[in-house]
C-alpha cells in the first residue's frame, strides 16, 4: 500500500498530532503532556515513498494504517494501541 | 508456519498462546514480514553502512549509525534502525543526506522536550545522546 500527502494530513489531523514545519513537516503525539510518538513527511502533495517508516515511526501496523486512513480508527482506538503496546500508561 | 505465514492463512486470532499485551508487538512482526514479502513494494538492498557523519557543523557523531536501505516506490530509503529514522531521495546520498538531516532535527528536538520524553522516544534520546555530542 502507499499513503498520499493529504492522507497523512488527516491522519496526524484526526489522531490530533501537533505539526511543525521544518523544511519537512514533523508531527508529533502528545498524550497527558508526553510526546510518544512521532513521525514526518516530506513536502509535496504526491504519494510519500516511505509509508512503511511513517507507519512504524506511528507504532501502527498496515492494517491499522489503513482503517486510520478509511476514518474507521480514531484517536480513541490509536491510544488504545499505544497502551497494548506500553507506551502510554 | 513459515509456509503458513508466505501464504498468508495465519490470521491474528490463531496467534499461539500469545500473551494479550505482546499480540500488537506479535501482529506488528507479522505485518512487517508481510511487508516484504507482497503487501509492499519495500525491497531491502543488501548494502549496510555505518554513519559517522551529520554533515551539521553543530554535531559530531562519535558512535556511527547503522544504516540499512531499502527502494520504496521507486525511491531510496535509508534507516537508522536503532532509532526508527529515515530519510529518502532519487539516489543513495540523496537519501543519506535527508537521513543526516532527520538525525540532527531529531537529536535538537528530543533535547529539547527532554523532560516531556515518552518511554520510545526516551529510548531514541539516549541512543542519540551515546553517539552525538554537542561541538
Amino acid at each position: 500500500m502507499t499513503i498520499k500527502a493529504h492522507e497523512f494530513d488527516r491522519v496526524i489531523s484526526k489522531f490530533e498530532f501537533k505539526t511543525r514545519d521544518s523544511g519537512d513537516l514533523l508531527a508529533w503525539f502528545e498524550y497527558r503532556g508526553k510526546i510518544i510518538t512521532r513521525t514526518r513527511r516530506s513536502k509535496g502533495s504526491g504519494e510519500l515513498p516511505m509509508q512503511h517508516s511513517i507507519r512504524q515511526q506511528m507504532k501502527l501496523n498496515e492494517n491499522q494504517l489503513k482503517d486510520a486512513i478509511k476514518c474507521t480508527l480514531g484517536k480513541k482506538e490509536y491510544i488504545e494501541i499505544l497502551r497494548q503496546k506500553g507506551l502510554i500508561k | 508456519m513459515v509456509q503458513g505465514i508466505i501464504q498468508g492463512t495465519i490470521k491474528k486470532d490463531e496467534l499461539p498462546g500469545a500473551p494479550l499485551e505482546d499480540k500488537a508487538d506479535i501482529q506488528h512482526l507479522i505485518d512487517d514480514l508481510f511487508g516484504e514479502i507482497s503487501k509492499t513494494t519495500r525491497t531491502k538492498i543488501q548494502k549496510d553502512i555505518l554513519l559517522g557523519s551529520l554533515r551539521d557543523g553543530r554535531l559530531r557523531v562519535i558512535f556511527p549509525f547503522q544504516v540499512k536501505f531499502y527502494i520504496e516506490e521507486g525511491k531510496i530509503v535509508a534507516e537508522a534502525v536503532e532509532i526508527n529514522e529515515f530519510g529518502f531521495g532519487n539516489n543513495w546520498s540523496e537519501a543519506l543526506a535527508d537521513l543526516q538531516r532527520a538525525i540532527a532535527e531529531l537529536f535538537i528536538t528530543l533535547e529539547k522536550e527532554k523532560k516531556r520524553l515518552g518511554v520510545d522516544l526516551k529510548r531514541v534520546q539516549k541512543i542519540l545522546q551515546e553517539k552525538i555530542v554537542k561541538r
